[in-house]
Protein backbone atom coordinates (compact mmCIF):
# COMPACT_ATOMS: atom_id res chain seq x y z
CA UNK A 1 0.00 0.00 0.00
CA UNK A 2 1.37 3.24 -1.25
CA UNK A 3 1.97 5.97 1.93
CA UNK A 4 0.81 9.58 0.62
CA UNK A 5 3.90 11.83 0.96
CA UNK A 6 3.28 15.17 2.96
CA UNK A 7 3.58 18.35 0.77
CA UNK A 8 7.15 19.72 1.28
CA UNK A 9 6.90 23.72 0.89
CA UNK A 10 8.55 25.61 -1.70
CA UNK A 11 10.51 28.82 -0.91
CA UNK A 12 12.60 31.11 -3.69
CA UNK A 13 15.97 31.14 -3.02
CA UNK A 14 18.55 33.41 -4.85
CA UNK A 15 22.02 32.91 -5.17
CA UNK A 16 24.60 35.02 -6.79
CA UNK A 17 28.53 34.19 -7.35
CA UNK A 18 31.98 35.97 -8.77
CA UNK A 19 31.33 35.65 -12.29
CA UNK A 20 33.81 33.37 -14.39
CA UNK A 21 36.06 34.68 -16.84
CA UNK A 22 34.77 33.56 -20.31
CA UNK A 23 32.36 31.48 -19.42
CA UNK A 24 29.10 31.00 -21.35
CA UNK A 25 26.70 29.78 -18.49
CA UNK A 26 26.73 27.62 -14.86
CA UNK A 27 25.27 24.97 -13.39
CA UNK A 28 24.17 24.67 -10.11
CA UNK A 29 24.08 21.32 -8.36
CA UNK A 30 21.54 20.74 -4.72
CA UNK A 31 22.04 17.50 -3.11
CA UNK A 32 19.97 16.68 -0.13
CA UNK A 33 21.48 16.43 3.33
CA UNK A 34 19.28 13.51 3.70
CA UNK A 35 20.33 12.09 0.54
CA UNK A 36 18.41 11.42 -2.74
CA UNK A 37 18.29 12.57 -6.17
CA UNK A 38 19.67 16.18 -6.42
CA UNK A 39 18.33 19.17 -8.16
CA UNK A 40 20.45 21.07 -11.11
CA UNK A 41 19.67 24.15 -12.39
CA UNK A 42 21.48 25.70 -15.20
CA UNK A 43 21.93 29.09 -15.60
CA UNK A 44 23.74 32.03 -17.96
CA UNK A 45 24.30 34.37 -15.62
CA UNK A 46 26.54 34.17 -12.37
CA UNK A 47 22.68 33.96 -10.37
CA UNK A 48 20.02 32.25 -9.65
CA UNK A 49 16.16 32.85 -9.04
CA UNK A 50 14.75 29.33 -8.15
CA UNK A 51 12.10 27.67 -6.23
CA UNK A 52 13.10 25.16 -4.07
CA UNK A 53 11.45 22.62 -1.56
CA UNK A 54 12.99 23.73 2.37
CA UNK A 55 15.53 21.64 3.31
CA UNK A 56 19.07 21.41 4.08
CA UNK A 57 21.38 20.86 0.98
CA UNK A 58 24.96 20.93 -0.14
CA UNK A 59 25.51 23.58 -2.88
CA UNK A 60 28.37 23.42 -5.84
CA UNK A 61 28.71 24.94 -8.80
CA UNK A 62 29.97 24.83 -11.94
CA UNK A 63 31.04 26.69 -15.46
CA UNK A 64 30.78 26.17 -18.69
CA UNK A 65 32.97 27.20 -21.33
CA UNK A 66 32.63 29.55 -23.50
CA UNK A 67 33.09 27.70 -26.74
CA UNK A 68 32.26 24.24 -25.92
CA UNK A 69 30.21 22.31 -24.04
CA UNK A 70 32.77 21.58 -21.21
CA UNK A 71 32.49 21.89 -17.49
CA UNK A 72 35.23 22.94 -14.81
CA UNK A 73 35.15 21.02 -12.01
CA UNK A 74 33.05 21.79 -9.20
CA UNK A 75 33.26 23.78 -6.91
CA UNK A 76 33.49 23.11 -3.05
CA UNK A 77 30.96 21.96 -1.29
CA UNK A 78 28.69 24.88 0.33
CA UNK A 79 25.77 23.99 3.23
CA UNK A 80 22.67 25.96 1.93
CA UNK A 81 19.14 25.75 4.06
CA UNK A 82 16.49 26.88 2.38
CA UNK A 83 13.93 27.99 4.98
CA UNK A 84 10.62 29.05 5.39
CA UNK A 85 10.71 32.60 6.24
CA UNK A 86 6.36 33.63 7.55
CA UNK A 87 5.31 37.00 8.79
CA UNK A 88 3.47 36.27 12.07
CA UNK A 89 1.05 39.08 12.35
CA UNK A 90 1.03 40.53 16.25
CA UNK A 91 -1.36 43.00 15.86
CA UNK A 92 -4.27 43.40 14.53
CA UNK A 93 -5.11 39.63 14.91
CA UNK A 94 -5.93 38.38 11.59
CA UNK A 95 -9.83 38.63 11.47
CA UNK A 96 -9.97 41.35 14.22
CA UNK A 97 -12.89 42.85 14.42
CA UNK A 98 -12.25 47.00 15.90
CA UNK A 99 -14.90 49.37 16.91
CA UNK A 100 -14.27 52.86 16.46
CA UNK A 101 -15.44 55.30 18.39
CA UNK A 102 -14.27 58.41 15.62
CA UNK A 103 -16.24 58.11 12.48
CA UNK A 104 -13.67 59.68 10.74
CA UNK A 105 -10.42 57.81 11.08
CA UNK A 106 -9.47 54.76 13.74
CA UNK A 107 -5.68 54.30 14.12
CA UNK A 108 -4.37 51.23 13.27
CA UNK A 109 -1.14 49.65 15.40
CA UNK A 110 0.57 46.85 12.55
CA UNK A 111 2.78 44.51 14.48
CA UNK A 112 4.18 41.42 13.46
CA UNK A 113 7.06 39.18 14.40
CA UNK A 114 10.68 40.05 13.52
CA UNK A 115 12.34 37.70 10.43
CA UNK A 116 15.78 37.47 11.56
CA UNK A 117 18.43 38.71 8.66
CA UNK A 118 16.00 40.90 7.31
CA UNK A 119 16.76 44.81 6.51
CA UNK A 120 13.70 46.16 5.95
CA UNK A 121 9.66 45.70 5.62
CA UNK A 122 7.17 46.39 3.04
CA UNK A 123 3.82 47.38 4.15
CA UNK A 124 0.71 47.20 1.86
CA UNK A 125 -2.22 47.60 3.22
CA UNK A 126 -5.92 48.15 1.24
CA UNK A 127 -9.73 48.10 1.81
CA UNK A 128 -12.56 46.80 -1.04
CA UNK A 129 -12.70 50.50 -1.84
CA UNK A 130 -8.56 51.18 -2.03
CA UNK A 131 -7.92 47.86 -4.08
CA UNK A 132 -6.12 50.09 -6.65
CA UNK A 133 -4.67 52.81 -4.29
CA UNK A 134 -3.26 50.97 -1.22
CA UNK A 135 -0.93 52.44 1.52
CA UNK A 136 2.17 51.01 0.93
CA UNK A 137 4.88 51.97 3.69
CA UNK A 138 8.60 50.89 3.56
CA UNK A 139 10.10 50.50 7.75
CA UNK A 140 13.42 49.09 9.43
CA UNK A 141 11.09 48.25 12.53
CA UNK A 142 8.54 45.06 12.17
CA UNK A 143 5.45 47.54 13.17
CA UNK A 144 3.52 50.84 11.46
CA UNK A 145 0.91 52.66 12.76
CA UNK A 146 -1.77 53.83 10.23
CA UNK A 147 -5.26 56.33 10.81
CA UNK A 148 -7.74 54.34 8.46
CA UNK A 149 -11.33 55.38 8.05
CA UNK A 150 -13.66 53.58 10.14
CA UNK A 151 -16.90 50.85 8.35
CA UNK A 152 -14.76 48.87 6.14
CA UNK A 153 -13.39 45.45 5.83
CA UNK A 154 -9.32 45.68 5.21
CA UNK A 155 -6.24 43.65 4.12
CA UNK A 156 -2.40 43.53 4.59
CA UNK A 157 0.49 42.23 3.66
CA UNK A 158 4.30 42.48 4.87
CA UNK A 159 7.03 41.55 2.61
CA UNK A 160 10.50 41.97 3.39
CA UNK A 161 13.92 42.02 2.09
CA UNK A 162 17.30 40.22 3.82
CA UNK A 163 20.16 41.83 4.99
CA UNK A 164 22.55 40.75 2.05
CA UNK A 165 19.70 42.78 -0.66
CA UNK A 166 18.47 39.31 -1.23
CA UNK A 167 14.61 39.47 -1.66
CA UNK A 168 12.87 36.40 -0.18
CA UNK A 169 10.33 35.67 -2.80
CA UNK A 170 7.42 35.03 -1.30
CA UNK A 171 3.80 34.32 -1.99
CA UNK A 172 2.91 36.82 1.59
CA UNK A 173 0.38 35.72 2.88
CA UNK A 174 -2.85 38.20 3.45
CA UNK A 175 -4.15 39.21 6.78
CA UNK A 176 -7.75 40.56 7.44
CA UNK A 177 -8.99 43.21 10.04
CA UNK A 178 -12.55 45.03 9.87
CA UNK A 179 -13.12 48.40 12.13
CA UNK A 180 -16.57 48.76 12.40
CA UNK A 181 -17.92 52.08 12.63
CA UNK A 182 -19.23 53.59 15.68
CA UNK A 183 -21.80 52.32 17.58
CA UNK A 184 -25.76 53.86 16.49
CA UNK A 185 -27.16 55.79 18.82
CA UNK A 186 -30.61 53.91 20.37
CA UNK A 187 -33.41 55.68 18.58
CA UNK A 188 -35.59 57.89 20.61
CA UNK A 189 -39.60 56.25 21.19
CA UNK A 190 -41.85 58.65 22.47
CA UNK A 191 -45.87 58.62 22.88
CA UNK A 192 -47.68 56.85 20.23
CA UNK A 193 -50.37 57.87 18.22
CA UNK A 194 -53.06 55.39 18.90
CA UNK A 195 -56.59 55.77 17.67
CA UNK A 196 -58.73 52.97 17.97
CA UNK A 197 -58.92 51.95 14.43
CA UNK A 198 -55.18 52.89 13.25
CA UNK A 199 -52.07 52.69 15.49
CA UNK A 200 -49.44 54.61 13.77
CA UNK A 201 -45.94 53.26 15.45
CA UNK A 202 -43.33 56.13 15.19
CA UNK A 203 -39.56 56.50 16.20
CA UNK A 204 -37.02 59.17 15.84
CA UNK A 205 -33.99 58.61 13.34
CA UNK A 206 -30.85 57.38 14.62
CA UNK A 207 -27.73 59.25 13.07
CA UNK A 208 -26.14 56.98 10.12
CA UNK A 209 -28.72 54.54 10.47
CA UNK A 210 -29.56 52.88 7.43
CA UNK A 211 -32.55 50.02 8.53
CA UNK A 212 -34.37 49.28 11.63
CA UNK A 213 -34.95 46.26 13.23
CA UNK A 214 -38.15 46.40 14.70
CA UNK A 215 -40.10 44.35 16.88
CA UNK A 216 -43.67 44.28 18.65
CA UNK A 217 -44.40 42.23 21.62
CA UNK A 218 -47.92 41.77 22.86
CA UNK A 219 -49.30 40.71 26.73
CA UNK A 220 -52.92 40.48 28.40
CA UNK A 221 -53.86 43.40 30.91
CA UNK A 222 -53.61 41.06 33.27
CA UNK A 223 -50.81 39.34 32.88
CA UNK A 224 -46.70 40.34 33.07
CA UNK A 225 -45.17 38.30 30.20
CA UNK A 226 -44.30 40.23 26.62
CA UNK A 227 -44.60 37.48 23.59
CA UNK A 228 -43.50 38.71 20.23
CA UNK A 229 -45.87 38.84 17.76
CA UNK A 230 -44.90 40.76 15.24
CA UNK A 231 -41.13 41.80 13.41
CA UNK A 232 -40.09 43.96 10.35
CA UNK A 233 -37.07 45.48 9.20
CA UNK A 234 -37.55 48.78 7.54
CA UNK A 235 -35.44 51.91 6.46
CA UNK A 236 -38.37 54.24 7.95
CA UNK A 237 -39.46 55.45 11.04
CA UNK A 238 -42.59 54.50 11.16
CA UNK A 239 -44.85 50.78 11.08
CA UNK A 240 -48.56 51.39 10.79
CA UNK A 241 -51.21 48.55 11.82
CA UNK A 242 -54.88 48.92 11.12
CA UNK A 243 -56.79 47.83 13.81
CA UNK A 244 -53.95 46.15 16.82
CA UNK A 245 -56.07 43.65 19.09
CA UNK A 246 -56.37 45.43 22.19
CA UNK A 247 -54.19 44.81 24.92
CA UNK A 248 -50.44 46.12 26.08
CA UNK A 249 -47.74 46.44 23.49
CA UNK A 250 -44.20 47.26 23.79
CA UNK A 251 -42.11 48.55 20.65
CA UNK A 252 -38.67 47.73 20.09
CA UNK A 253 -36.13 49.32 17.80
CA UNK A 254 -32.56 48.67 16.98
CA UNK A 255 -30.76 50.89 14.11
CA UNK A 256 -28.31 49.62 12.16
CA UNK A 257 -25.97 50.18 9.48
CA UNK A 258 -23.35 48.01 7.14
CA UNK A 259 -20.32 47.50 9.72
CA UNK A 260 -21.53 49.74 12.30
CA UNK A 261 -22.48 47.96 15.57
CA UNK A 262 -26.24 48.27 16.08
CA UNK A 263 -28.08 50.86 18.21
CA UNK A 264 -28.74 49.36 21.80
CA UNK A 265 -32.65 48.73 21.65
CA UNK A 266 -34.96 51.42 22.04
CA UNK A 267 -38.56 49.96 23.55
CA UNK A 268 -41.77 52.30 24.72
CA UNK A 269 -44.62 50.43 25.99
CA UNK A 270 -48.29 51.14 25.18
CA UNK A 271 -51.89 50.11 25.57
CA UNK A 272 -54.16 49.87 22.73
CA UNK A 273 -58.00 50.58 23.93
CA UNK A 274 -60.92 50.43 22.68
CA UNK A 275 -63.19 53.39 22.42
CA UNK A 276 -66.62 53.69 24.07
CA UNK A 277 -68.98 53.11 21.44
CA UNK A 278 -66.85 50.16 20.72
CA UNK A 279 -67.68 49.07 24.43
CA UNK A 280 -71.56 49.65 24.16
CA UNK A 281 -71.72 48.34 21.14
CA UNK A 282 -70.20 45.01 22.85
CA UNK A 283 -72.28 45.31 25.67
CA UNK A 284 -75.61 45.97 23.94
CA UNK A 285 -74.82 42.96 21.43
CA UNK A 286 -75.59 40.39 24.76
CA UNK A 287 -79.47 40.13 24.52
CA UNK A 288 -81.39 39.76 27.62
CA UNK B 1 -136.88 36.81 64.52
CA UNK B 2 -135.06 34.26 66.62
CA UNK B 3 -134.49 33.01 63.40
CA UNK B 4 -132.08 35.99 61.84
CA UNK B 5 -130.79 36.65 65.73
CA UNK B 6 -129.44 33.07 65.53
CA UNK B 7 -128.15 33.55 62.01
CA UNK B 8 -126.16 36.41 63.45
CA UNK B 9 -125.43 35.10 66.35
CA UNK B 10 -124.07 32.04 64.24
CA UNK B 11 -122.34 34.60 61.51
CA UNK B 12 -120.70 37.02 63.61
CA UNK B 13 -117.88 34.44 64.85
CA UNK B 14 -117.22 33.65 61.53
CA UNK B 15 -116.73 36.88 60.50
CA UNK B 16 -114.57 37.74 63.73
CA UNK B 17 -112.48 34.40 62.77
CA UNK B 18 -111.69 35.73 59.26
CA UNK B 19 -110.91 39.63 60.08
CA UNK B 20 -108.07 38.14 62.97
CA UNK B 21 -106.69 36.20 60.20
CA UNK B 22 -105.34 38.60 57.64
CA UNK B 23 -104.70 41.22 60.08
CA UNK B 24 -102.75 38.77 62.42
CA UNK B 25 -101.03 36.99 59.15
CA UNK B 26 -100.28 39.78 56.50
CA UNK B 27 -96.57 41.15 57.69
CA UNK B 28 -95.40 37.71 58.05
CA UNK B 29 -97.03 36.23 55.16
CA UNK B 30 -96.02 39.53 52.79
CA UNK B 31 -92.17 39.21 53.99
CA UNK B 32 -92.30 35.60 53.00
CA UNK B 33 -93.76 35.76 49.55
CA UNK B 34 -91.21 38.50 49.25
CA UNK B 35 -88.36 36.44 50.25
CA UNK B 36 -89.69 33.81 47.76
CA UNK B 37 -89.60 36.12 45.19
CA UNK B 38 -86.36 37.38 45.81
CA UNK B 39 -85.05 33.99 46.34
CA UNK B 40 -86.57 32.17 43.15
CA UNK B 41 -84.44 31.37 40.28
CA UNK B 42 -84.62 31.13 36.27
CA UNK B 43 -82.16 28.42 36.78
CA UNK B 44 -83.05 26.41 33.10
CA UNK B 45 -83.53 29.90 31.48
CA UNK B 46 -79.84 30.95 32.72
CA UNK B 47 -78.88 27.89 32.00
CA UNK B 48 -80.24 28.06 28.39
CA UNK B 49 -78.91 31.53 27.60
CA UNK B 50 -75.34 30.84 29.19
CA UNK B 51 -75.13 27.54 26.78
CA UNK B 52 -76.29 29.90 23.79
CA UNK B 53 -74.33 32.46 24.22
CA UNK B 54 -70.68 30.78 24.73
CA UNK B 55 -71.92 28.66 21.12
CA UNK B 56 -72.44 31.82 19.35
CA UNK B 57 -69.12 33.79 20.88
CA UNK B 58 -66.26 34.43 18.58
CA UNK B 59 -64.37 36.10 21.33
CA UNK B 60 -63.63 33.08 23.33
CA UNK B 61 -64.01 29.46 21.89
CA UNK B 62 -63.96 27.13 23.86
CA UNK B 63 -65.42 23.45 23.03
CA UNK B 64 -68.76 21.91 23.93
CA UNK B 65 -67.87 20.06 27.16
CA UNK B 66 -66.66 23.07 28.62
CA UNK B 67 -69.43 25.44 27.59
CA UNK B 68 -71.56 23.14 28.87
CA UNK B 69 -69.34 23.20 32.22
CA UNK B 70 -69.63 27.23 32.16
CA UNK B 71 -73.57 27.20 31.82
CA UNK B 72 -73.86 24.53 34.61
CA UNK B 73 -71.92 27.01 36.90
CA UNK B 74 -74.10 30.06 35.89
CA UNK B 75 -77.33 28.49 36.44
CA UNK B 76 -76.63 28.69 40.00
CA UNK B 77 -75.83 32.29 40.13
CA UNK B 78 -80.10 32.62 40.07
CA UNK B 79 -81.88 35.02 37.70
CA UNK B 80 -79.81 37.11 35.13
CA UNK B 81 -76.77 35.53 36.16
CA UNK B 82 -76.01 34.45 32.55
CA UNK B 83 -76.68 38.35 31.14
CA UNK B 84 -74.19 39.73 33.90
CA UNK B 85 -71.70 36.55 32.78
CA UNK B 86 -72.07 37.87 29.20
CA UNK B 87 -71.11 41.15 29.79
CA UNK B 88 -68.81 41.40 31.87
CA UNK B 89 -67.02 38.78 29.22
CA UNK B 90 -67.37 40.68 26.51
CA UNK B 91 -65.92 43.87 28.07
CA UNK B 92 -63.17 42.12 29.10
CA UNK B 93 -62.54 40.52 26.11
CA UNK B 94 -63.05 43.82 24.83
CA UNK B 95 -60.52 45.64 26.46
CA UNK B 96 -57.52 43.17 25.97
CA UNK B 97 -57.77 40.81 29.19
CA UNK B 98 -56.89 37.18 29.17
CA UNK B 99 -59.33 34.75 28.59
CA UNK B 100 -58.72 33.04 32.20
CA UNK B 101 -58.97 36.43 34.03
CA UNK B 102 -62.00 37.55 31.80
CA UNK B 103 -63.34 34.25 32.95
CA UNK B 104 -62.48 33.89 36.32
CA UNK B 105 -64.01 37.77 36.92
CA UNK B 106 -67.50 36.89 34.68
CA UNK B 107 -67.96 34.55 36.97
CA UNK B 108 -67.79 36.09 39.83
CA UNK B 109 -70.12 38.82 38.53
CA UNK B 110 -72.60 36.74 37.50
CA UNK B 111 -73.14 35.52 41.49
CA UNK B 112 -73.57 39.56 42.15
CA UNK B 113 -76.59 41.55 41.52
CA UNK B 114 -76.93 43.99 38.07
CA UNK B 115 -76.38 47.27 39.89
CA UNK B 116 -72.97 45.77 41.19
CA UNK B 117 -72.26 44.67 37.87
CA UNK B 118 -73.92 47.57 36.56
CA UNK B 119 -71.47 49.81 38.78
CA UNK B 120 -68.62 47.57 37.95
CA UNK B 121 -69.26 48.43 33.77
CA UNK B 122 -69.69 51.90 34.17
CA UNK B 123 -66.94 53.20 36.57
CA UNK B 124 -64.30 50.68 35.18
CA UNK B 125 -65.00 51.72 31.80
CA UNK B 126 -64.96 55.78 32.84
CA UNK B 127 -61.95 55.12 34.36
CA UNK B 128 -60.04 52.93 31.83
CA UNK B 129 -61.21 54.38 28.51
CA UNK B 130 -58.97 56.95 26.50
CA UNK B 131 -62.28 59.45 26.21
CA UNK B 132 -62.65 59.70 30.31
CA UNK B 133 -59.83 59.30 32.80
CA UNK B 134 -57.43 57.13 31.19
CA UNK B 135 -56.42 55.34 33.79
CA UNK B 136 -53.80 52.45 33.35
CA UNK B 137 -55.87 48.56 34.03
CA UNK B 138 -54.95 48.04 37.62
CA UNK B 139 -56.03 51.26 38.65
CA UNK B 140 -58.68 50.92 36.85
CA UNK B 141 -59.60 47.66 37.93
CA UNK B 142 -59.14 48.83 41.81
CA UNK B 143 -61.58 51.33 41.44
CA UNK B 144 -64.12 49.94 39.79
CA UNK B 145 -64.01 46.85 42.62
CA UNK B 146 -63.95 49.36 45.59
CA UNK B 147 -67.53 51.19 44.24
CA UNK B 148 -68.75 47.96 43.22
CA UNK B 149 -68.68 44.48 44.34
CA UNK B 150 -66.23 46.15 47.37
CA UNK B 151 -68.89 49.06 48.26
CA UNK B 152 -70.71 48.85 51.35
CA UNK B 153 -72.67 51.91 50.64
CA UNK B 154 -76.19 51.88 48.39
CA UNK B 155 -74.13 51.13 45.07
CA UNK B 156 -77.00 53.02 42.94
CA UNK B 157 -76.40 56.04 44.34
CA UNK B 158 -72.53 55.91 43.82
CA UNK B 159 -72.86 55.14 40.23
CA UNK B 160 -75.02 57.73 39.67
CA UNK B 161 -72.70 60.23 41.66
CA UNK B 162 -69.82 58.96 39.40
CA UNK B 163 -71.46 59.15 35.99
CA UNK B 164 -72.65 63.03 36.62
CA UNK B 165 -69.41 63.99 38.74
CA UNK B 166 -67.62 62.92 35.80
CA UNK B 167 -70.05 64.83 33.64
CA UNK B 168 -69.92 67.73 35.52
CA UNK B 169 -65.89 67.27 36.19
CA UNK B 170 -65.08 67.54 31.93
CA UNK B 171 -68.31 69.95 31.49
CA UNK B 172 -66.59 73.01 29.32
CA UNK B 173 -69.71 75.28 31.01
CA UNK B 174 -69.20 74.14 34.19
CA UNK B 175 -65.46 72.64 35.66
CA UNK B 176 -63.55 71.72 32.49
CA UNK B 177 -61.01 70.53 34.65
CA UNK B 178 -57.52 68.58 33.21
CA UNK B 179 -58.03 64.89 32.89
CA UNK B 180 -55.67 63.77 35.75
CA UNK B 181 -57.84 66.19 37.98
CA UNK B 182 -60.77 65.49 37.59
CA UNK B 183 -59.92 61.67 37.47
CA UNK B 184 -58.62 62.18 41.17
CA UNK B 185 -61.56 64.94 41.86
CA UNK B 186 -64.84 62.51 40.98
CA UNK B 187 -62.75 59.31 43.06
CA UNK B 188 -62.37 61.44 45.72
CA UNK B 189 -65.94 63.15 46.05
CA UNK B 190 -67.58 59.71 44.76
CA UNK B 191 -66.17 57.63 48.23
CA UNK B 192 -68.12 59.84 50.31
CA UNK B 193 -71.83 59.08 48.64
CA UNK B 194 -71.54 56.49 51.31
CA UNK B 195 -72.65 59.10 53.74
CA UNK B 196 -75.61 60.75 52.27
CA UNK B 197 -78.62 58.68 51.51
CA UNK B 198 -79.64 60.45 48.06
CA UNK B 199 -75.35 60.21 46.93
CA UNK B 200 -73.27 63.18 47.53
CA UNK B 201 -73.94 65.08 43.91
CA UNK B 202 -76.50 67.12 44.35
CA UNK B 203 -74.42 68.69 47.72
CA UNK B 204 -71.70 69.02 46.37
CA UNK B 205 -73.28 70.50 43.32
CA UNK B 206 -75.11 73.53 46.18
CA UNK B 207 -71.68 73.45 47.86
CA UNK B 208 -69.51 74.23 44.84
CA UNK B 209 -71.96 77.11 43.58
CA UNK B 210 -72.56 78.41 46.57
CA UNK B 211 -68.91 79.00 47.43
CA UNK B 212 -68.04 80.09 43.70
CA UNK B 213 -70.68 82.57 43.20
CA UNK B 214 -72.34 83.99 46.49
CA UNK B 215 -70.69 87.18 47.48
CA UNK B 216 -69.79 87.04 50.51
CA UNK B 217 -67.74 83.87 49.80
CA UNK B 218 -66.71 84.45 45.77
CA UNK B 219 -64.11 81.83 45.98
CA UNK B 220 -61.58 80.80 42.90
CA UNK B 221 -62.33 77.01 41.27
CA UNK B 222 -59.34 75.32 43.01
CA UNK B 223 -60.39 76.80 46.74
CA UNK B 224 -63.91 75.85 46.18
CA UNK B 225 -63.10 72.25 44.94
CA UNK B 226 -60.77 71.82 48.19
CA UNK B 227 -63.40 73.10 50.70
CA UNK B 228 -66.16 71.06 49.25
CA UNK B 229 -64.77 68.06 49.66
CA UNK B 230 -63.69 68.89 53.04
CA UNK B 231 -66.77 70.03 54.37
CA UNK B 232 -68.59 67.16 52.65
CA UNK B 233 -65.99 64.55 54.53
CA UNK B 234 -68.03 65.29 58.00
CA UNK B 235 -71.32 64.00 56.10
CA UNK B 236 -74.91 65.40 55.64
CA UNK B 237 -74.70 67.35 59.05
CA UNK B 238 -71.50 69.22 57.77
CA UNK B 239 -72.78 71.72 55.22
CA UNK B 240 -75.30 73.04 57.51
CA UNK B 241 -73.12 73.19 60.37
CA UNK B 242 -70.58 74.94 58.26
CA UNK B 243 -72.78 77.68 56.78
CA UNK B 244 -74.04 78.29 59.96
CA UNK B 245 -71.14 78.62 62.13
CA UNK B 246 -69.55 80.96 59.05
CA UNK B 247 -72.93 82.97 59.60
CA UNK B 248 -72.41 83.79 63.38
CA UNK B 249 -68.84 83.48 63.06
CA UNK B 250 -69.09 86.84 60.95
CA UNK B 251 -71.36 88.56 62.58
CA UNK B 252 -70.50 91.33 65.00
CA UNK B 253 -72.90 90.01 67.40
CA UNK B 254 -71.39 86.65 67.36
CA UNK B 255 -67.43 86.30 67.07
CA UNK B 256 -67.03 89.07 64.49
CA UNK B 257 -64.48 87.47 62.70
CA UNK B 258 -63.10 88.75 59.57
CA UNK B 259 -63.54 86.18 56.15
CA UNK B 260 -60.37 83.82 56.78
CA UNK B 261 -60.92 83.29 60.77
CA UNK B 262 -64.61 82.70 59.90
CA UNK B 263 -63.99 80.16 57.51
CA UNK B 264 -61.55 77.98 59.71
CA UNK B 265 -63.95 78.28 62.39
CA UNK B 266 -66.86 76.98 60.56
CA UNK B 267 -64.35 74.56 59.11
CA UNK B 268 -63.89 73.23 62.99
CA UNK B 269 -67.66 73.08 63.66
CA UNK B 270 -68.03 71.00 59.98
CA UNK B 271 -65.49 68.35 61.37
CA UNK B 272 -67.36 67.77 64.64
CA UNK B 273 -70.62 67.15 62.19
CA UNK B 274 -70.67 63.38 63.24
CA UNK B 275 -69.44 60.89 66.18
CA UNK B 276 -67.31 58.09 65.69
CA UNK B 277 -64.32 57.70 63.52
CA UNK B 278 -66.64 58.67 60.11
CA UNK B 279 -70.14 59.17 59.32
CA UNK B 280 -72.32 56.47 59.30
CA UNK B 281 -72.34 54.78 55.96
CA UNK B 282 -75.79 54.24 54.43
CA UNK B 283 -76.33 51.44 52.72
CA UNK B 284 -77.80 50.52 49.69
CA UNK B 285 -81.58 49.09 49.99
CA UNK B 286 -81.23 45.70 48.40
CA UNK B 287 -77.75 45.51 49.82
CA UNK B 288 -78.36 42.80 52.54
CA UNK B 289 -80.62 41.15 50.35
CA UNK B 290 -77.91 40.84 47.95
CA UNK B 291 -75.13 39.96 50.58
CA UNK B 292 -77.47 37.09 51.53
CA UNK B 293 -77.75 35.86 48.21
CA UNK B 294 -74.22 35.75 47.40
CA UNK B 295 -73.54 34.15 50.66
CA UNK B 296 -75.86 31.52 49.74
CA UNK B 297 -74.64 30.94 46.10
CA UNK B 298 -71.21 30.51 47.65
CA UNK B 299 -72.11 27.66 50.14
CA UNK B 300 -74.28 25.55 47.51
CA UNK B 301 -71.58 25.68 45.27
CA UNK B 302 -69.08 24.35 47.61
Amino acid sequence: MAVAQESVPVKSIELEWDPVEKASGYEVRLMPAKGGKPLKFFTEDAKLMQDVPVGLYKLQIRSRSEDADIFSPWSDTMPLEVVAKEITPLKPEDGAVMESPDANKFPVDFEWKSVDGVKEYTIKVWSEKRRETPWVFVTKQPKKRLDVPPGEIYFWQVLFESASGISYAQAPTTFRFTVMGAKLTTPPIGPQTLNPDMQILEWEASPGAKAYKVKLYFRYLDETEFKLVDETTTENTQWTFNRLNRGAYKLEVVATAPRRSASDPGSFEFTVKPSDQEIQRALAGVKR
Amino acid sequence: MIRVAAFLILTLPLTVFAASYDDDMPEVRRKALKEQKEKSCDSTTEYIKALSFMRANQDFVVTETAARQIADKISKGCTGAADRFAKILKMLKGIGVSDKKSLEMAFEFSRLPDYVQNNFTEIFTKSFLTEFFDYDFTTALALAFELSKDYKGDPVQVRNDFIELVRFCKDGQKLDLPTQLCAEYTIKLARLSQYFEKGVREPFYKLYTTLRDKEEFSLDIKTSLDLSYNILKGGPKAIDNFFSAYDYASKPEGLGYAQDKAMKFAMKMAKRSYMGKEPVVIPGFDYHNAVQRELASEEENK
